[in-house]
């Protein structure tokens, strides 16, 4: 079988509940994912999790239970440990799997390819024992690994303190937090607090972590700037500055977390446009009120839209759906409405406070955030220096910036430095990183063995069957 | 720098790494079941020669990339088999740099 | 108004390589733009050969001036880098075109004869022999020649540069010398003014220049045809593959496949009719992957990590189109394949002809490569 009705990118809570609305109608539906198994980052081995780990990650992580058995009774088909190297918009896939590379097509492409941790360059991040927090939870829902040593955790953002909360209920020795969200607020954050009342249950959520955190008596700084790591093969310890103060830790393990932003690769690749998140500091696929793209037959869904939750990630999973499904002459429009109408109200309800929570953590780079002598770009070893040089010289993009420098050309084709290098870029020219571009992203999206690309199966036409769509429909 | 919770009793198969054996348990990515076995360096990177470890453990990074079974693949996108093997190229890593 | 002696309009490999020919000639003032346009960005998909062999078997002029600008490309690129520090990562250590079976070998033979009489005539050298495939195995010890490999056409006096440090040194040594260079700037027009100057209408504002050159590659159409002349090219889209790095084993490059400098191997050469579409397609990947394994079977373990499509300036003859726009003495339009290899000849010879000073033994070639020649 190489052609589907719909093909989903991403096994997380909106493919899944995606996958699950269009296999409920019957249609032929193919969800892949790079993990071998559903779940996304937030649901990450669910199906298979000891009651153990269900209970401790609490409501948060089970509840992607019940959506992984509502897709695998849908009858939509999963294939994981399947990378997407290249997809466009006339409905064609390719992905490796097993060591084989195949092209598929569908009449509609969900991408639902989720959210990533900003990636933030600091001085010694490349070091041994720096890791995202997000790495630590995902190695704790994954295989029940929990660090070990003398931990720190450092960065912005309300995952950030849900992990120091997760961290201290497992008995890890967290020497501190290190926020860089200043003291007070910011005023445009204040406006919103109003709406977030709405959403009680979050607010309470957030307060009773901030308790935990100061019930344990661990050292918890706000307003923290100059981060660094020391260490020569691995890290040694951590430094930062509190007001006027030095701070020092001897740590085993520093966790850094700069909040989330869409992981746009897959629809870059496929030359959706994108538009740019002011309060977030992201890019995100333009999309209208079904997450249908500038394509007519490619949509995308969750945080991979636009940084929302999971809860709500589901809930767009499901508009999407419900979309596709009226371009494919299963739902008229006012049934499609009629069943988008309760999950609008619900993705309303989820967001009371997101707005309140985005301004209250929103990322603020200043000019003495990015030092000259920071690596940047991980793969090609360049640093945050080089690429002011280049701007010097007259080169006002974060493409032909890449060109001279090589900076965000390695395997990760930016993925961890893209984000940064506009705001270095940016800040050379005094102008917002969104007029700096968005790097260029090319197939493979993932790299991808010569050997697998010589034996794939082209077929007789090289698979373009322009005419496939009318003639089934 | 990590380790395993206490009550984590999972089967265990056996894997080679850099041509010693090694058992890892089943049902988790390559670059996790290193990690529970203190072997945090995944390779020595080609551009500065320094030895690098997994990052992200979600498939953005590269950082955990290690040749498995002749090619070089994310190891946190790769779930353990029996009889894999993995070379992380770890000798030589200061003739490896710039 | 700003007054400038010298506008360059297109800072590409061939702007780039002309502006800094214009300002060593000590002009004044002169001025390379570039619009880092998205579509038209081929000197940052360029392979990197500098490269004589095969070129201009349909045209003879063209096979010498190849010739001539390879056997200045050592001394070009060691000036480059003591002048800006940049690293263009020349190697001189020969290339090579492969042969699969035995009639692709005889035609390599053939082309041999036929482009040296060219290069003879024009009294130059052609320094290109056929080898067998165990010649050709001997001068790559380090990497397996796959079966089919029935020999190579090979010459030591060519190599291979980073496209990208080369387009980078090349703008560094123009500001160096004085040069001033805008990025990300449009050119709206060019208007002949009565005294001869041309006034250029950018975005860094409006300029009166004594001599403008276009080297926009296909944007040169869009400039020029409301002066009634735009040069006779056409687009043609080639995809490059590049791999991951490995241990450096192919000492130098064969026409489809080079390692380069730090390891990773491009694979390249498709050329397609497409346009201005410079997107990467599977297809193109699965027959260019499928060709360089077969010429080197050890690549098949290698991962594929970035690919991209460029599209070139072609023109029928395959030469390059140096011209003075019709009735305009202080125009001037540049558009060329090439551009890398002859880099060298761009700053060497084009620059004083612009000048109308020109260098001895190049007139001869420039005048075959008017943009009239396609209108005969």
């Amino acid at each position: 079988m190489s052609r589907y009705d719909v093909i989903i990118i991403g096994a997380g809570p909106a493919g899944l509940s995606a996958g699950a609305v269009l296999g409920e109608m019957g249609l032929n539906v193919l969800v892949l994912d790079e993990q071998s198994v559903v779940g996304g980052q937030i649901y990450r081995r669910i199906e298979t999790a000891p009651e153990h780990r269900l209970k401790f990650f609490g409501r948060d992580y089970s509840r992607g239970l019940a959506l992984a058995d509502r897709f695998k009774k849908s009858g939509a088909k999963f294939e994981g440990s399947a990378t997407v190297w290249q997809a466009e918009s006339d409905g064609s896939v390719c992905y490796s799997r097993r060591g084989k590379s195949k092209m598929v097509w569908a009449n509609y492409i969900l991408v639902a390819t989720g959210a990533m941790e900003r990636p933030v360059p600091l001085p010694g991040w490349t070091l041994s024992g720096v890791m995202g927090a997000g790495a630590a939870n995902a190695l704790a829902k994954e295989a029940g690994l929990v660090p070990a040593g003398r931990v720190v955790l450092a960065g912005s953002g309300p995952l950030l303190l849900l992990e120091a909360s997760l961290l201290l209920k497992k008995g890890v020795d967290l020497l501190a937090v290190l926020e860089t969200t200043p003291v007070m607020p910011p005023v445009a954050a204040l406006p919103k607090g109003v709406q977030a009342i709405l959403d009680p249950g979050l607010l309470f959520k957030g307060l009773k972590i901030l308790r935990e955190i100061k019930k344990s008596k661990i050292q918890h700084y706000k307003g923290v700037k100059d981060i660094r790591v020391i260490g020569t093969d691995g890290l040694e310890s951590v430094e930062a500055m509190h007001k006027e103060n030095h701070l020092n830790f001897t740590a085993d393990i520093l966790l850094v977390h700069f909040g989330v932003i869409p992981n746009t690769h897959m629809v870059r690749q496929m030359g959706c446009a994108m538009e740019w998140d002011h309060i977030g500091r992201f890019w995100q696929p333009k999309c209208d009120e079904w997450g249908r793209t500038i394509f007519e037959r490619v949509f995308t869904a969750g945080d991979g839209a636009g940084v929302s939750g999971a809860g709500a990630a589901a809930f767009k999973g499901e508009l999407a759906a419900l979309e596709i499904a009226r371009c494919l002459g299963i739902l008229n429009s006012s049934d499609r409405d009629r069943f988008a109408a309760s999950v609008k109200k619900a993705i309303k309800q989820d967001g009371f406070a997101r707005p309140f929570i985005d301004h209250l953590f929103a990322p603020r780079f200043d000019d003495s955030w990015f030092e000259d002598e920071t690596m940047i770009c991980r793969c090609e070893n360049i640093t945050v220096g080089e690429i002011r040089r280049v701007v010097a010289q007259g080169v006002k993009d974060v493409n032909e910036v890449k060109v001279i420098t090589r900076c965000g050309m390695g395997p990760c084709q930016g993925r961890m430095c893209g984000p940064a290098l506009a705001e270095v870029v940016g800040q050379a020219l005094s102008i917002c990183p969104e007029d700096a571009g968005l790097l260029r992203i090319r197939p493979p999206v993932k790299p991808v063995p010569l050997e697998e690309i010589a034996s794939m199966d082209m077929g007789s036409d090289g698979g373009m069957d322009a005419n496939w769509l009318l003639d089934k429909k | 720098m990590f380790k395993p919770e206490k009550n984590n009793n999972i089967d265990k198969v056996s894997l080679t790494l850099d041509g010693k054996q090694i058992f890892l348990p089943a049902a988790t990515s390559v670059a996790a079941g290193l990690l529970g076995i203190n072997e945090p360096v995944s390779k020595i990177s080609s551009t500065s020669g320094k030895p690098c470890s997994p990052y992200c453990l979600m498939g953005v990074c590269f950082e955990c990339t290690m040749e498995i079974d002749g090619i070089k693949r994310q190891a946190c996108l790769t779930e353990v088999e029996e009889g894999m093997e993995i070379n992380r190229g770890l000798k030589g890593a200061e003739e490896k740099g710039k | 108004m700003k007054s400038i002696d010298i506008m360059v309009i297109g800072g590409g490999l061939s702007g780039a390589a002309l502006a800094l020919g214009l300002v060593r000639q000590k002009v004044g003032k002169v001025m390379l733009l570039d619009q880092h346009l998205p579509s038209q960005r081929l000197s940052r998909g360029n392979f990197g050969l500098t490269w004589f062999m095969c070129k201009g078997a349909e045209n003879p002029a063209y096979a010498a001036w190849c010739r001539m600008a390879t056997r200045e490309w050592p001394e070009f690129a060691a000036q480059l880098e003591a002048l800006t520090g940049y690293d263009v990562e020349l190697e001189w250590k020969g290339g090579a075109v492969q042969a699969f079976g035995r009639e692709e070998f005889d035609v390599h033979a053939a082309s041999i004869k036929k482009i040296g009489t060219a290069c003879e005539e024009a009294g130059l050298d052609y320094p290109v022999q056929m080898l067998t495939r165990e010649q050709t195995q001997d001068l790559i010890p380090d990497m397996s020649l796959g079966e089919e490999v029935s020999g190579a056409m090979y010459t030591k006096e060519q190599g291979h540069v980073n496209p990208l440090k080369l387009l980078a040194a090349m703008r560094s040594a123009f500001q160096k010398k004085g040069g001033i260079f805008h990025g990300g700037t449009t050119v709206r027009k060019i208007t002949p003014l009565k005294n001869a100057s041309i006034a250029v209408s950018t975005g860094e504002g409006d300029f009166s220049c004594g001599r403008v050159v276009v080297a926009a590659g296909h944007g040169c159409a869009r400039l020029l045809n409301p002066l009634g002349e735009t040069p006779v090219i056409y687009p043609q889209r080639g995809q490059l593959m590049v791999t991951d790095r490995y241990p450096r084993c192919l000492p130098f490059p064969f026409l489809s496949v080079r390692q380069t400098n730090d390891g990773t191997f491009m694979i390249g050469l498709s050329s397609e009719d497409t346009a201005m579409d410079t997107n990467v397609t599977p297809r193109a990947m699965n027959t260019q992957a499928k060709n360089a394994i077969r010429l080197f079977p050890k690549l098949a373990k290698l991962n594929w990590v970035r690919a991209w499509g460029a599209v070139r300036v072609m023109t029928p003859d395959g030469a390059p189109i140096y011209s003075r726009v019709k009735g305009h003495e202080n125009l001037f339009m540049i558009a060329q394949h090439s551009g890398l290899s002859l880099a060298p000849v761009m700053a060497s010879r084009v620059a004083p002809w612009i000048l109308g000073n020109s260098v001895s033994g190049s007139q001869q070639f420039i005048s075959q490569f008017s943009n009239g020649r396609f209108h005969v």
